[in-house]
């Protein structure tokens, strides 16, 4: 069976060295496939960054998604602020308290009461 | 694509401002209270809204105090020191060191007793019910907070 398949094989060598192509190329062949393949080759470069900037414009020439994403982001600037502003004032409240304490109690001022 | 991006941009700038507002303006009058003079009594006059003609005596009896209470304070360290040495030095109970024991424990009945008496004068400089509860806290906070840290 190997035998047959190898005659096959070189017959058809044979028949391709023998082959010759009258129909000539149609013009531009050569710069056409050129084209093709940098088509291709575009088409097969996206990035994430193309795919956030496409999301992005899409999203944001909504009206509507416009308002409500600066919407957020400003309740979310001032809720963050709240809460840290509360926060800090907690601490310089307790470290003016403790700064009292310690100028009227002899014994805080001395160290002995830590 | 510039729109997207200058709204982008806008969001982003417009969080940061909200924060930066929020922040200050809540912060503003601690940190004015920081930069005064005398912080901690800056701090007592909007802590317990002590008028500005209250404020003026409770300063003067601050002061008046400050400068007992720091030769008070001296005396402290001394016997602290005296004390320490002779435990030091110390295998017993000696005489002395009972003496300097019970020294120590008379400046610490005159720091309370003066300091207490202190505080119910501001507590009086206070309006009554700001006053109270001054009182409260001193309370809480100075001479009860010794006896009960002693007792632990």
């Amino acid at each position: 069976m190997n035998d047959n398949r190898h005659e096959d094989d070189e017959r058809i060598s044979k028949a391709l060295k023998t082959w010759e192509v009258a129909t000539p190329l149609p013009s531009h062949f050569q710069e056409q496939v050129w084209q093709r393949i940098a088509r291709a080759e575009k088409l097969a470069k996206v990035t994430w960054w193309s795919v956030f900037q496409n999301w992005l414009e899409a999203a944001l020439s909504r009206r509507a998604v416009a308002v409500s994403y600066l919407a957020v982001l400003l309740a979310c600037g001032l809720l963050a602020g709240y809460a840290t502003s509360q926060a800090r004032s907690r601490k310089i409240e307790a470290g003016l308290s403790a700064q009292y304490l310690q100028s009227v109690d002899p014994y805080r001022m001395s160290g002995e009461n830590k | 694509m510039k729109r997207a991006w200058f709204i982008l941009v806008l969001g982003l700038l417009l969080a940061l401002a909200a924060f930066g507002g929020i922040y200050y303006s809540y912060t503003a009058t601690d940190h004015k209270l920081l930069h005064s003079e005398t912080p901690e009594l800056a701090w007592l006059k909007t802590q317990f809204k002590v008028s500005d003609q209250e404020f003026e005596r409770i300063t003067a009896l601050h002061e008046a105090y400050r400068a007992k209470c720091m030769e008070r304070c001296r005396l402290i360290a001394q016997k602290n020191d005296e004390l320490k040495n002779l435990l030091a030095k110390a295998t017993t109970l000696t005489p002395e060191i009972e003496t300097n024991m019970a020294q120590a424990a008379q400046i610490r009945l005159e720091c309370q007793k003066a300091m207490l008496k202190h505080c119910l004068e501001v507590s009086r400089s206070m309006p009554p019910e700001e006053g109270r509860r001054y009182a409260a806290w001193v309370e809480e906070n100075c001479c009860m907070n010794q006896s009960g840290m002693e007792m632990k």
